[in-house]
């Protein structure tokens, strides 16, 4: 039976069609120093938590490393390698010349024939619906050199009669074209994680290149690991902005796990800061003056930004000239943007409609009528922003004519 | 290539042995992060952010007051003090060094971490 787990990435399920399929395989090709590992253990976990098995061939660790680095994670899986549903191929130990104590052990890891031999046995011990981690297919062709893409040739076969899942991690080191080519076309699924260079801002981006067999229009996502948690989708920076006493702060801290504020007496002098984190999103919140002395600091703080919160004072239409021409000042103008109508609780609050109307908004700038001293509306206010701002992520299933 | 922030790394660590620093950062003029070689407990993005915040306000002070370009800015504090400087067009470099380290000494230091910084930036 053929059947899809998610990998517990926002978007990236979402970009992959609901997760990862049986039967099926999947390459995460990623840069030097960009890691591909800890998707994969949390890949693996997902896995072992729906109740399904686990192979993890390691040709380059050992594998009571490799559950080290798992629990650093936030992964804590000795209980699924007690019960043995995650199980080991170790094709490490045995390049030291020590026997290795795993079930699955290669003595001779040099032998193509004996890696793949350990791995069959697995693979019929554990049965159905397992995911099979390769770690790493670089290593394989640095050993055994292209006769791997036959292997692979032959793995795919196992996944699709054992309603398996294939996921290789590959390592782009110097490897010939043509054989990364050959690579490629003979996989379903292709996740690529690369650091891209923005100015002097080194981030990590993931795309999937491929789907279900078929190309797709990339589109990169910027991530980072976190201890524990595995993968987030990581934004550098959203600005909240707006005019005096309209909110900003009190949104910054009603968004935040943890965020600081340069305040004397009730207003910001400098800025707000705060980390936001939900639904497996991350964001840096960096909340501006409003106080228009300090507006040089407005225009400084406004670079980098990926989305906007104008929040507005309800209550108050004559700022509302004042808070558009903040988005100016900042240079953030044309960026996705949510306005936040705030002060919906006190008496004379326009509505978030009237809000729009005055602001003179585009139809496609969300509104959004909020109490911030209470939380209302703010989250779910955040989450259109996120919206916006991966927009097109979703509907980039569209096949390349 | 995608090294860039492993030797960006090792530079600020280099930079923290040779001038007694006990943290450094890269960070952007508008407050993002680009590389740390901070204590584990320190909020490095917290950190980048008021860095460039503080930055900019100098600047604009020295701007209003017709008074010529801020070079760099240093904050005593009762345990330690912080250098902010310029390292290239958009980046911060600051340290954060104990009360007793000799100013001297990180100013120099900084000038030749910058040098390199530039260069890896560039
Ligand atoms: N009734 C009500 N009061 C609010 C709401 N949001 C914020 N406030 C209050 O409005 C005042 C100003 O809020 P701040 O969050 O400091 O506003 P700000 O925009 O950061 O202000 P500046 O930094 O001075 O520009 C505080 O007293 C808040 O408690 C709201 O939704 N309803
Ligand atoms: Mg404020």
């Amino acid at each position: 039976m053929l059947m899809k787990l998610k990998t517990g990435v926002m978007l990236l399920d979402d970009m992959l069609r609901g997760g990862l399929e049986t039967g099926a395989t999947t390459l995460i090709t990623s840069k030097p120093f960009t890691e591909a590992t800890p998707l994969a253990y949390q890949v693996a976990y997902r896995w072992l938590d729906a109740g399904y098995p686990v192979i993890y061939l390691t040709n380059n660790k050992r594998p009571d490393i490799i559950m080290e680095d798992m629990k650093r994670y936030g992964w804590d899986l000795t209980k699924f390698k007690e019960e043995n549903a995650l199980v080991f191929v170790d094709a490490y130990t045995g390049f030291m010349g020590i026997k290795s104590e795993e079930r699955y052990a290669v003595l001779n890891p040099y032998d193509l024939e004996e890696v793949d031999g350990a791995l069959l046995k697995a693979v019929n011990d554990v049965g159905k619906n397992s995911l099979i981690i390769i770690d790493s297919l670089s290593t394989m062709l640095d050993h055994f050199g292209e006769i791997v893409v036959e292997k692979f040739e032959e793995w795919r076969k196992i996944a699709v009669l054992n309603d398996s899942h294939m996921l290789y991690i590959f390592v782009e080191w110097d490897f010939e074209e043509e054989v990364k080519r050959r690579l490629r076309d003979r996989v379903d699924n292709i996740i690529s994680l690369s650091p891209i260079e923005k100015g002097v801002i080194l981030s990590d981006f993931f795309t999937i290149e491929k789907v279900g067999g078929k190309s797709i229009k990339p589109v990169s996502i910027p991530f980072r690991y976190v201890k524990p948690g595995g993968m987030k989708i990581y934004i550098p920076k959203i600005l909240i902005t707006g005019p005096y006493h309209a909110g900003k702060t009190t949104v910054v801290h009603a968004l935040s796990t943890r965020a600081v504020s340069v305040q004397r007496g009730e207003t910001t002098v400098a800025l707000d800061f705060g980390h936001f984190e939900h639904k497996g999103f991350q964001a840096d919140l960096f909340g501006t003056i409003g106080q228009q002395r300090f507006d040089p600091i407005l225009e400084q703080l406004g670079g980098e930004t990926l989305g906007v919160i104008l929040v507005v004072d309800s209550t108050d239409p004559s700022s509302f000239p004042r808070a558009i021409e903040m988005l100016h000042k900042a240079r953030v103008y044309g960026l996705p943007l949510v306005v936040f109508a705030n002060k919906q609780d006190l008496p004379g609050a326009l509505p978030p409609e009237k809000v729009r109307e005055l602001m003179k908004l585009p139809k496609d700038v969300p509104v959004i009528g909020t109490i911030a001293t209470k939380k209302v509306n703010i989250i779910e206010g955040i989450e259109e922003l996120l919206k916006l701002v991966f927009k097109g992520v979703s509907e980039s299933d569209v096949d390349n004519p | 290539m995608s090294t860039t922030r492993e030797i960006l790394r090792s530079l600020l660590m280099e930079f923290n042995r040779n001038s007694g620093a006990l943290a450094s950062a890269l960070v952007t003029r508008d407050g993002i992060l680009i590389s740390s070689a901070l204590p584990e407990d320190v909020d490095a993005e917290a950190f980048a952010a008021m860095t460039a915040t503080m930055v900019g306000a100098a600047e604009t002070a020295f701007s209003e007051l017709k008074a010529g370009a801020a070079e760099r800015v240093i904050v005593e504090g009762s345990r330690s003090k912080i250098v902010a400087v310029g390292a290239g067009e958009n980046v911060i470099l600051v340290a954060m060094a104990p009360k007793e380290a000799t100013l001297g000494l990180i100013l120099h230091e900084i000038r030749k971490v910058s040098d390199k910084i530039k260069k890896v930036l560039s």
